[in-house]
């Protein structure tokens, strides 16, 4: 069946770009073998799901009309300059690192799309040598990340069930912007339809497989749209200060974050502990990580973080 | 195989196998990333591609040649010489790889990666922005670790590196030789021998607080193991299951820790735990190989976690309650807060 399927898409892809001018849809159906023996309407769905599949193989099916046609006549063509990558010539050095890159995917589905787009850039680059001591694999969380980016890449609206941060679960309508993956999670942004608001939503709590719904390209980018200043939230840009003081010879990894700091020297504080500021933004995360140095650290400012981490190891003492 | 992996990919082989008369079906598997049987499928739908109506004009592929030698000629597919555009996730896909690559590469090798980003950029046409709709951040090591870590490999030295492990205290001072560089699960990772420990071991790029390269040649230690999988703590021996109930707020573990099996809180768990019981309360089992990282877990997760194996971790359990309170006395004893530090 679907070998079928594909034998038809490639032979409805060779007759519109083989085509001299644009082809009606009688003429598409009695050049392409694949459309043989189906009845009206089903020549109809097919042919309209092939065009959409063509299209998100990156085709472009011009329509219009031949100069002879009467008014109401629609025609179908691919025009050769949009159909053919333009020569792509890669450097050895550059042809090396896609070949890396490519990698990325293992055995994911999608290594498939990435091994396409490397030969086809191959063809007009010199080659690359495969001896490079890195091994970038890109984890995505399976059956959700793939439909997401095909949302992404089609501009359609998708629709899932989100299970948050306290348990709760909602079915939410997104237009989707963008994908991003920080710190191990991958989060989409997007208009939340229902809300009608910016909302970003971790990829590892979207329970079953998300489902687009809509026509391909229903909505536009907001001008002026900066994904990267969104995302750069989620990282960790500092935004607030802590004032911490740590015991000699340990916790290395927040004595590294630490800058200089002015704050007084508490009474009582002794002399081989060091007094540091540490920037963070998201509170919850550095809560744990003071919790979690216990006795190594004391917390000196802010008040409410201060409070927050006593409470936290309140909590295991009991 | 569907067609919407199995179209994209024809496309792709059909200028492949016009520029390469005479492939082996082996190598075009390797180059496509499918197997030899694939392949032969794949040609099998090629062949009298076309116009229907037209004979002579469809594509012609000598199946005796496949069949017998694994060698591919193919003929009459001049509409299909060239490749068609790179689809979105064609672009996309090698995009996050070559992003992932840039965070973890030398210095030396950012500027071709740049070059071919852009490439691919500028082969998008009207679609140019696609690649900032998906994007990758590795957590790596500082431009100045990670070209002393490729000059290490390189001129295959040993380093000598102040690490910070997750599951220890005080940072260690540790010599290595390196073998290589991996991304997992959006952390990059250097794969070396450790001279201290006698073994290969992965070190987080971001713990590694300092490295340089000293002047004794790396040694000969056999293959390096390939990459560990997600669940790399079930390949240590010595690891021990934990019991852990945990409280709704505390479900991000199940997330980030690699678990060997979460299901929903019970009556009974939450009366183990002591708790009263909630819907969204989780009990996950892991994998534990060193306890410090246990006693560390449950002082980060405040009443939030319970161990329900109590017997087996009591000196864990019994230890972060001594910290927590020595922490809080300390606490009591020195420096009252003194106001907001502002940023």
């Amino acid at each position: 069946m679907a070998a079928r399927k594909s034998e038809r898409q490639m032979n409805l892809t060779i007759v519109l770009l083989a085509a001299r001018g644009y082809l009606t849809r009688h003429q598409i159906r009695r050049r392409v073998e694949g459309y043989a023996g189906l009845s009206d309407s089903a020549f109809e769905r097919a042919f309209e799901r092939d065009k959409d599949d063509l299209r998100r193989y990156g085709m472009e099916i011009s329509t219009g009309q031949n100069a002879e046609w009467a008014a109401d006549e629609i025609g179908y063509r691919i025009l050769r300059s949009e159909f053919e990558l333009p020569p792509v010539h890669l450097t050895a050095e550059e042809a090396a690192v896609v070949g890396l890159a490519s990698r990325a995917w293992a055995a994911h589905d999608l290594a498939g799309s990435t091994a396409n787009a490397v030969r086809k850039l191959s063809l007009d680059s010199e080659a690359g040598s495969a001896d490079l001591p890195w091994d970038p694999v890109v984890t995505v969380p399976e059956h959700v990340f793939t439909p997401f980016m095909e949302a992404v890449n089609t501009r359609t609206r998708i629709r899932f069930d989100y299970r948050n941060s306290r348990g709760e679960v909602s079915r939410r309508v997104l237009e989707p912007w963008g994908l991003s993956q920080t710190k191990g999670s991958w989060y989409v942004t997007g208009r939340d339809v229902d809300r009608d608001g910016r909302r970003t939503f971790k990829l590892d709590r979207v329970i079953d497989t998300p489902r687009t719904t809509g026509a391909a390209g229903s909505f536009d980018l907001p001008p002026g749209l900066d994904l990267a200043a969104i995302w750069a939230e989620l990282a960790d840009q500092p935004a607030r200060s802590a004032v911490l003081a740590l015991r000699p010879g340990t916790e290395a990894v927040l004595r590294r974050r630490g800058i200089d700091t002015d704050h007084p020297r508490p009474d009582g504080l002794p002399e081989d502990w060091t007094l540091l500021e540490v920037p963070y933004s998201y509170e919850p995360g550095l809560i744990g990580e003071l919790a979690a140095a216990a006795d190594n650290v004391l917390v000196l400012a802010p008040a409410d973080l201060r409070e927050r981490v006593l409470e936290r190891l309140t909590g295991v003492t009991r | 195989m569907s067609s919407l992996q199995q179209v994209p990919r024809l496309l792709a082989l059909v200028p492949y196998l016009v520029r390469h008369p005479g492939a082996r079906v082996a190598d075009v598997a390797v180059d496509f990333g499918v197997s030899p049987e694939q392949v032969r499928r794949d040609l099998h739908v090629l062949w009298y591609c076309g116009v229907s109506g037209m004979p002579d004009d469809l594509i012609d592929i000598n199946m005796d040649q496949v069949d017998q030698h694994g060698v591919i000629h193919l003929s009459n597919a001049d509409f299909l010489s060239r490749p068609l555009v790179l689809s979105p996730t064609e672009a996309l896909t090698l995009v996050v790889g070559l992003q992932a690559l840039r965070q973890v590469a030398g210095p030396d090798a950012v500027g071709a990666i740049d070059q071919a980003l852009a490439k691919v950029r500028a082969a998008l046409g009207t679609r140019s922005e696609l690649p900032d709709q998906v994007v990758v951040e590795v957590r790596s090591a500082a431009d100045r670790v990670r070209a002393t870590l490729d000059e290490a490999i390189a001129r295959q030295r040993r380093i000598e590196m102040e690490y910070q492990p997750d599951h220890v205290l005080e940072s260690q001072r540790r010599n290595v030789d390196p073998h290589s560089v991996a991304v997992r699960d959006g952390y990059a990772y250097l794969e070396a021998y450790d001279l201290d420990r006698q073994g290969w071991r992965s070190f987080r790029l971001d713990r590694i607080v300092d490295a340089v390269v000293t002047s004794i040649p790396a040694g000969q230690h056999g293959a390096a193991p390939s990459a560990p999988g997600r669940h790399w703590l079930s390949a240590l021996d010595d690891a021990d299951p934990v019991d852990l109930w945990l409280a709704a707020d505390a479900r991000w573990v199940a997330e980030k820790y690699p678990v060997e099996a979460t299901r929903a809180a019970t009556a009974e768990d939450a009366a183990s735990a002591g708790v009263e019981p909630h819907p969204d309360d989780l009990v996950v089992t892991m994998l534990i190989a060193e306890p410090e990282w246990l006693t560390r877990l449950l002082l980060r997760l405040g009443q939030s976690a319970r161990v329900l194996n109590a017997d087996r971790w009591r000196a864990e359990t019994t230890e972060a309650a001594e910290r927590a309170r020595r922490a809080i006395a300390m606490h009591q004893r020195v420096g009252e807060a003194s106001g907001r530090v502002e940023a």
